[in-house]
């Protein structure tokens, strides 16, 4: 019985059992995260655009928040939405947040009670309203520029919107200072066609590393002011706030499994390569 | 019958797109009102529009239940999630605190965070299998690809600042260029059926294709 043909090591390579690719994924993520490693986190100029934004910003001016994911996203986007409703409730800024997704909501009320656990004095109506979720899409945005109290009559708490006291001098889009919306999808676009454009409010994004690519062209046109983008943006967001949390926790890890990844691919591409010159070397000489 | 079924949805679309289109330029209180009103109606609308998602969801799962076609044991689950979560969010509200905010806690984030961390895993695998310089074109995208996987991250700033404004670079100018350009041919595209949908030439939105 004729023996299988010996492999060589490039071939043995290119068929390597995913249960070893996947082994090592899990040990990169949990490596890091046990041992932190503490790289450095450079701070890009979309990310700082943002945090200066709302720095600079005089206390008390309106900000609008559109939290538009739900928990599949929750580990890239929770943490810059936190870092940047922490820095809102810093500067005294006055909040009024909606969300487009309907599992979204649920997120941005915990994000809102851990804030609250550090800002004691951060009132609901006063300070922030959380008006929920309303189906809708763009009809919503459309919505809350005509008005927040037609749109959404009572917030996510189920308290009359007209009356809160916020609502007094911030009723609709169009009287934000700046507007910042996390996105997981295609509903940033919406914000910016509908919403902040009509109504001439600058805007800046949190958006999945996914996504972002999409949302450069905006930043190039200045229809979006900065891109905190992915996990990573979410760290620089933490650093300029000097409150190291989640995103910076993360870093590591998430360096290690793009490392591990980028070898991967380079060397099966390289492995790849050889393996083709080594057929094409045999067929010549069996010709 | 025939009039309501063809006729008049062309009609009510060519009123409604054209009233809005011309209001655009009308800036007087009553174009403003008008535009507040039919937004008002718009979410309404596609509150409706969610009921009848739902009932065509249901209307599938109990079809499947009652063909017991393979797999219908998933359209129980489906349909029982469905019905408890209806019933304990009519009684308790959905809020932080209620039985559905328990739920959405404790069984749908985890679910759905576990979903998606496993992509990471099978992500790695098919890019080290199918991730392959095959052409001039394929190489170029790996390229920018790792560039812009590894500058995009702390390893690779701390490899080079020099990696980071590669990626960023990628990501500025080829991405941003070849992005607007998709951008732009969406936007035309959405004029052009809008055009179409008002003036009646574009029918498939009414069902059946003529």
């Amino acid at each position: 019985m004729e023996s299988p043909p010996k492999l060589t090591f490039p071939e043995l390579f290119l068929q390597l059992d995913r249960r070893i690719i996947y082994s090592l994924v899990a040990l990169a993520v949990a490596i890091p995260l046990i041992w932190p490693i503490g790289l450095p986190i450079r701070i890009t100029p979309e990310v700082q655009s943002v945090f200066d934004k709302i720095e600079n910003l005089p206390e008390g001016s309106n900000i609008m928040m559109s939290a538009d994911f739900d928990p599949a996203s929750q580990p890239e986007l929770y943490p810059m939405m936190k870092s940047v409703l922490r820095h809102i409730a810093r500067k005294k800024h006055k909040v009024a947040i909606t969300v487009l997704w309907p599992n979204g909501p649920n997120l941005v009320a915990q994000c809102i009670e851990e804030i609250k656990l550090e800002f004691p004095d951060w009132k609901n109506t006063e300070d922030y309203v959380f008006l929920g979720y309303q189906v809708g899409g763009t009809i919503v945005i459309i919505g809350v520029g005509n008005s927040f109290v037609d749109t959404f009559p009572k917030d996510f708490y189920g308290s009359t919107t007209s009356t809160m006291p916020i609502i007094k001098d911030f009723s609709r889009l169009g009287q934000a200072d700046y507007m910042i919306m996390f996105e997981a999808g295609n509903s940033g676009d919406w914000w910016i066609v509908y919403g902040t454009e009509v109504h001439n409010v600058e805007v800046g994004g949190g958006v999945t590393a996914v996504v972002a690519p999409q949302y450069y062209p905006y930043l190039q046109a200045k229809q979006l002011n900065g891109i905190i983008g992915g996990l990573k943006g979410a760290a620089e967001y933490e650093m300029l706030m000097e409150h190291p949390d989640m995103a910076v926790s993360a870093m590591d890890s998430q360096s290690m499994v793009h490392a591990l990844l980028f070898v991967a691919i380079v060397l099966a591409n390289l492995f790849a390569f050889i393996v083709a010159m080594q057929k094409r070397n045999t067929a010549r000489r069996e010709k | 019958m025939q009039f309501f079924r063809k006729q008049f949805p062309i009609l009510l679309a060519f009123v409604m797109g054209m009233m809005m289109f011309i209001r655009e330029f009308i800036p007087a209180k009553i174009a403003i009102n008008l535009y507040e009103g039919f937004t008002n109606w718009a979410i309404v609308i596609v509150g409706f529009s969610a009921l009848f998602a739902i009932l065509s969801l249901l209307h599938h799962h109990v079809n499947k239940i009652r063909r017991k076609v393979p797999g219908h044991g998933y359209s129980i689950v489906t349909i029982v999630a469905f019905v408890q979560m209806l019933i304990l969010g009519l009684i308790f509200s959905v809020r932080p605190g209620t039985p559905v905010g328990w739920e959405y806690w404790w069984l749908f984030v985890p679910m759905q965070a576990t979903m998606f961390a496993t992509l990471a895993f099978f992500i790695a695998s098919a890019a080290f299998r199918a991730f392959r310089a095959r052409t001039w074109e394929a190489l170029a995208l790996l390229v920018a690809g790792l560039f812009v996987m590894i500058g995009r991250v702390p390893i690779g700033e701390f490899i080079s600042p020099y990696l980071s404004d590669f990626a960023g670079w990628i990501m500025n100018n080829p991405n941003m260029a070849g992005l607007r350009g998709v951008a732009l041919g969406v936007a035309l595209a959405q004029i052009a059926i809008s055009v179409r949908i008002i003036f009646g030439i574009e029918r498939t939105y009414m069902g059946g294709g003529d």
